[in-house]
């Protein structure tokens, strides 16, 4: 089973659910995809034991076979390429697609490999730990999501923790996944973006469900909306200062906070119970 | 020659745009005849908008841009085609004209930090 833990919203907690959950699954894997900013290695302290380099293949001009037909810039969805009397190369703009290669009538181009970031192979505990991280600069990290997607051990429990947002990265981040749990906040901001991503797995038709993160009895809206889109609640995390504090000191609240690590222990009881049977019934669709 | 200006409307009347590669529009001044054309920027909606931009111009034809900041890759670009660049106040581009005639305007050769027009 592979869990994609995603909120659109930035800082709703979608770390903090997810390496808490993790750490209460033995043999779990926990793969950082929030890899412009991966921080859940701050809570779960892996030790690493294998550094990948992550690369790309970028154009590079080969000036004397240039012709200057200018397909290639005319291609470039990026503006990666330009021609003024000379073509010139922007790799950090370049999302390595090929097309300019491929289309060049001259062989002006050819593919030359860059490294974009890298993969952090570790282990906290029994827990398996995957962090990618991306160059400062870089146009966008998804070569090092789908390389962090790839040979994943198919007998244990994945635990992804997605980049922010909905664009590409969290589609990337989703593609592996059999059950999305929305992390929202009870907030106007954390209310929208839920609506953005509930939409979105919507449309990959993705089960899902929801963990409500920095609750507070006065704050409805977001279960109002869970009810009204038939999304289960999987989970409540109360608004309190001690998970805070615990959180700003770098720790895991299920290994310093007694009633925590029941509240998450019955929210992994609960999401799998919920992911087997809605994975399930989404198979036999 | 042909001038390039960076500017907020269509018109010689209308004041510089502050920013290149996300400029609303660029009018391409004859500076003999002082017949001009204004092309709308619809540049690029996420990255490479400076890049993009430097290549209408010089594809215009122009030898000489004038704006307000020039981020690092549009540099590039129209320093690779052998325009000049000049920097200027917020006024009309029709003031800039006479002001680039005149010799008062200030020449630049380094950009201003990346993303500098998004904010």
């Amino acid at each position: 089973m592979k869990l994609a833990f995603l909120s659109g919203k930035g800082g709703v907690g979608k770390t903090l659910v997810s390496t808490n959950f993790a750490r209460l699954i033995p043999e779990a894997v926990y793969l950082d995809c929030d890899v412009e900013e991966p921080n859940g290695a701050i809570f779960l302290k892996p030790q690493i034991e294998q550094v990948l380099e992550v690369k790309v293949l970028n154009p590079e001009p080969l000036l004397e076979k240039c012709q200057g037909c200018r397909r290639c810039v005319a291609f470039c969805k990026f503006y990666a390429l330009a021609y003024v009397g000379q073509l010139m190369v922007f790799p950090e703009l370049c999302h390595a697609c090929g097309g300019c290669w491929t289309l060049c009538p001259a062989e002006a181009l050819q593919a030359k490999e860059r490294v974009i970031g890298k993969i952090e192979l570790g282990r906290s505990g029994e827990l398996l730990t995957r962090v990618g991280l991306m160059n400062p600069g870089e146009a966008t990290g998804v070569p090092i999501i789908k390389q962090l997607l790839r040979e994943l051990p198919p007998e244990k429990m994945v635990v992804i923790d997605c980049p922010p947002g909905s664009g590409c990265a969290v589609l990337e981040s989703l593609k592996e996944a059999d059950f999305a749990v929305l992390v929202a906040e009870p907030t106007t901001f954390g209310l929208h973006d839920l609506e953005m991503v509930c939409e979105l797995v919507r449309f990959y038709q993705l089960p899902a469900g929801v963990v409500i993160n920095k609750q507070t009895e006065e704050r409805v809206e977001v279960e109002a909306f869970c009810a009204r889109h038939q999304l289960p609640v999987l989970g409540k995390i109360p608004y309190q200062a001690k998970t805070a504090a615990l959180y700003g000191a770098g720790k895991l609240i299920v290994d310093e906070d007694p009633e925590a690590r029941q509240l998450f222990a019955k929210i992994v009881e609960t999401v799998m119970e919920v992911a087997t049977i809605e994975t399930d019934r989404h198979l036999k669709r | 020659m042909k001038l390039a200006i960076s500017a907020t409307g269509s018109k010689l009347e209308d004041l510089m745009d502050q920013r290149f590669g996300r400029a609303a529009y660029f009018l391409i001044v004859e500076t003999e005849t002082m017949e001009y054309e204004a092309i709308e920027n619809l540049g690029a909606a996420a990255g490479g908008a400076g890049i993009q931009t430097a290549q209408k111009v010089i594809d215009q034809g122009a030898k000489v841009v004038i704006t307000g900041n020039v981020g690092p890759n549009a540099m590039q670009v129209l320093q690779a085609a052998g325009v000049k660049i000049y920097t200027g106040n917020p006024v009309s581009a029709q003031e800039l004209v006479e002001l680039y005639q005149k010799g008062l305007l200030k020449e630049i050769e380094t950009p201003v930090a990346a993303h500098s027009g998004m904010k």
